[in-house]
């Protein structure tokens, strides 16, 4: 085997390809509904717009910023958008709810930074005042109805045949996948993540790759959010409650680490999917919820035992030369 | 000449200690100057204060006769100044040519170049004589490649002042000799290069002058030429180094450990010998022979097969305090005391209070200071934690004290107190085995020493043998 090919066989990605590959089989031989292309769309629509939240996530671990106020961010801008669209219209809705998603973040990353608050407890501070802020805005835990326009349109219409949340999320990626794979920039974020002393002491600005970070991940729970909204037609409050772990979850599935320096945008696209694809089969295989939520914490569970397994080096290829090993020497010494 | 740089009455203080107490300093162009000092002394605070990394509270620094301040790592790197860190500064999940360029990845249109990363990391790998794919993550190489890519990583750009921080500390001495290659080649080129170290004996491979600095202040500025090797450590010390490995070699009793036949898979293989009590038994190896883990394998904390006989308590000390050693969050006390929780109070209840008289009784021993039980065993000095370390042990009653490099980072001042307190332990009746990579100690506290090369015992010295050229000779064969 050639080394690029031996490479590609032992990426996370592809083994996580595999096992998302095994689940939409699996699904699709046990009910006729969820190979249909209705359904697909469907489930890619739906995991959109966690997606975009994953990709400011990745893009925060990579620099080791960790954002516990996603679902927060999620809710708060959404609930913006639905209140300045009634208010003043849909672009300025849009807007302003990718503002208030800035500030977020910049809060966030100051809290971190300057104040040295441990992020997990910052974030998920915030997370709660959040969370607040969008109820006070609403109202009530009814929300705010979106009529017809713009944010509607980016929630539900399509382009050339695909949803707009699906075109957003790959366009998203891609920037994601740019940004951390061939930029100075996010090659700064992975060494801060990595090494915060060796990056200072090669010149890197920590505080600020972090800070950046946090503008990230908020930035894109802002896009989520305003996405969100138009796929409910309404911003709803309470909107992404608890999703922030099945992000996080999706996101270190697909191989990023939760302790930064190793960030990739194509696992967590995959680990969205594969976390996506699990709670729309069991929707269909009309589980109860309870059991939903019970079997997708075993399955996650499994399943990052399974990649796990791989980052140890016990991949496929390893597996395949020890049973070859063992085939050629069958009298395996005693101890 | 003006010099390239100059130090002049830097002082630095830190929360209770007066770290730098007015030190001159001064490098020229084309010159390798050694900074040689204890723990404590002062040579890393003055390093980090020509790399930025920390401002002077009072003094000047000068470049080329000019005063700078350097407020940053990025000031001084900006002024061609090129730290190679002991703390390995280095991103482990990053590729090794991306760390190699870290920081000035090259870049094309906005983007970085990856091809031109390779292309300049491989020549550059090639010039330290590291021969890794730059494509491998570098969490995956060895401590010595890592070393090795430090170095490479201070060569990336043209850098004026090269400082060096003990970079042979992990090196074989084959590593070491092409380190100082690359060092003299630097130095034909102008570079002029800060070498710190401890190891004095290596000084006459590169330095051309040496300076030591002892409590903050620079004790000595010559030529190499004219110091000699006795000389400066003790200027380091500051008292005479016959008291270095004082000890009294009480006549061994019953034997308390043997191994026999004992093999661990990348560590050791057939490694067999005998502890008698009052004994100091080496295993010394060349960095990468396995010699300092195989007290890991005696410990059981490597799953390994043979036979292990032990009359009596055995007790660890690992080579590395911070991660494997201490609770570094800690108190003396809590350190002290990890080991035999249960002690502490009747039915299971763990009454701190029980635990702190133990932790003093064994502070009292073994001389640790400061003296109190509270006190946060992270803001202890290298030796004083290791005496934390080995009272944990003491304090369960252990009768064999195994030891894997119990003087790395420790300061010489420090060392002759452990190599004291070694004494003691054997002539109180316990049994050492000690697994170390340094010479001098090895020769200088063993009744014998067994010889480890690539896992396997190739020699066991005792006797008139235990000098440093057999030693060696035998290492290395």
């Amino acid at each position: 085997m050639s080394r690029f090919a031996l490479r590609a066989a032992r990426s996370p990605e592809l083994y996580l390809l595999v096992l998302l590959a095994a689940t939409l089989v699996w699904f699709s031989a046990n009910n006729p509904f969820f190979g249909t292309s209705a359904n697909f769309t469907g489930l890619a629509a739906g995991a959109a717009v966690l997606g975009v939240a994953a990709m400011g996530v990745t893009v925060a671990l990579a620099a080791g910023a960790i954002d516990f106020s996603i679902a927060g961010t999620i809710a708060l801008s959404g609930v913006v958008a639905a209140w300045l669209d009634t208010r003043v219209g849909g672009v300025v809705a849009i807007l302003g709810a990718l503002a208030v998603a800035v500030l977020v973040g910049i809060v966030n990353g100051t809290v971190v930074t300057r104040f040295g608050i441990n992020p997990f407890i910052a974030t998920l501070a915030t997370a709660g005042t959040l969370r607040g802020l969008a109820f006070l805005v609403a109202g009530s835990s009814a929300g705010i109805v979106i009529e017809d326009g713009p944010i509607v349109t980016i929630g539900q219409h399509e382009i050339v045949g695909i949803p707009v949340p699906i075109v957003m999320f790959a366009v998203i990626a891609v920037l994601g996948w740019a940004l951390l794979a061939h930029t100075p920039a996010g090659r700064a974020l992975l060494a801060v993540g990595g090494n915060p002393e060796a990056a200072r002491l090669s010149g890197i600005g920590v505080a600020g790759a972090q800070r950046w970070a946090y503008l990230a991940s908020a930035g894109a729970a802002g896009v989520a959010g305003i996405l969100l909204a138009g796929r409910t037609g309404s911003g709803l409050p309470q909107a992404a409650a608890g999703q922030e772990l099945l992000v996080y979850s999706a996101v270190i599935l697909g191989g990023t680490s939760l302790w930064g320096g190793r960030a990739t945008v194509i696992g967590s696209v995959l680990g969205i999917l594969f976390v996506e694809t699990l709670r729309n089969g069991l929707v269909l295989e009309r589980v109860s919820p309870y059991w939903q939520t019970i079997l997708q914490g075993v399955f996650l569970v499994a399943a990052v035992w399974l990649v796990r397994q791989q980052q140890l080096g016990r991949d496929p290829v390893w597996l395949a030369q020890r049973i070859a090993r063992r085939r050629r020497s069958p009298q395996v010494e005693a101890p | 000449m003006t010099p390239l740089l100059e130090a002049v009455g830097v002082v630095k203080t830190f929360p209770g200690v007066r770290a730098l107490d007015g030190v001159d300093f001064e490098l020229r162009a084309g010159e390798v100057h050694a900074l040689l000092g204890e723990n404590g002394a002062g040579k890393s605070t003055l390093m980090r204060i020509l790399a930025g990394d920390h401002v002077p509270d009072a003094g000047e620094l000068r470049f080329d006769g000019r005063p700078v301040r350097l407020a940053s790592p990025a000031d001084a790197i900006a002024h061609g100044v090129r730290l190679v860190a002991q703390e390995r500064a280095l991103v482990p999940t990053l590729s090794v040519g991306e760390n190699v360029l870290l920081g000035r990845l090259p870049r094309r249109r906005g983007r970085v170049d990856w091809g031109a990363v390779r292309a300049q990391a491989a020549e550059l790998l090639a010039r330290v004589g590291l021969d890794v794919d730059p494509a491998t993550e570098l969490g995956l190489l060895r401590r010595d490649e890592q070393q090795l890519v430090e170095v490479a990583k201070a060569l990336s750009d043209e850098g004026r002042i090269l400082i060096l921080d003990e970079a042979t500390a992990s090196l074989s001495t084959s590593e070491s000799e092409r380190l100082f290659d690359v060092v003299r080649g630097l130095r034909a080129h102008g570079v002029g290069i800060v070498y710190i170290t401890h190891r004095v004996g290596e000084l006459a491979s590169v330095a051309d002058r040496v300076t030591v600095l002892r409590d903050g202040r620079n004790v000595l500025t010559a030529p190499l030429a004219e110091t000699s090797h006795e000389g400066l450590v003790e200027q380091m010390v500051g008292r005479r180094l016959a008291d270095l490995y004082p000890r009294a070699r009480p006549e061994p009793g019953e034997v308390r450990l043997r191994v026999d036949g004992l093999s661990a898979d990348g560590v050791c293989s057939d490694v067999s010998l005998e502890v008698r009590a009052g004994e100091i038994v080496a295993l010394f190896g060349l960095v990468g022979s396995g010699a300092t883990e195989i007290p890991y394998a005696i410990a059981g904390d490597v799953s390994a097969r043979g036979v292990v006989e032990v009359r009596g308590r055995v007790g660890l000390v690992p080579a590395d305090r911070r991660s494997e050693g201490l609770f570094p969050q800690g108190t003396v006390g809590r350190n002290i005391g990890a080991a035999t929780l249960g002690r502490y109070g009747p039915a299971g209840i763990y009454l701190r209070g029980r635990e702190t008289a133990a932790a003093r009784r064994q502070i009292a021993a073994l001389d640790l200071r400061p003296p109190r039980p509270w006190a946060p065993v992270a803001k202890l000095s290298g030796g004083n934690q290791q005496k934390a370390v080995l009272g944990r042990w003491l304090e369960r009653g252990a009768d064999v004290l195994l030891l894997s490099e119990p003087t790395r980072g420790v300061d010489v001042g420090a060392r002759a107190e452990i190599y004291r307190l070694l004494g003691d332990l054997c002539a109180g009746g316990r049994s050492v085995l000690l697994a170390s990579s340094d010479l001098d100690e090895v020769v200088g506290l063993a009744d014998r020493v067994h010889v480890v090369s690539r896992g396997r015992v190739v020699s066991v010295l005792a006797g008139d043998e235990v000098r440093h050229d057999r030693v060696l000779e035998v290492a290395t064969r």
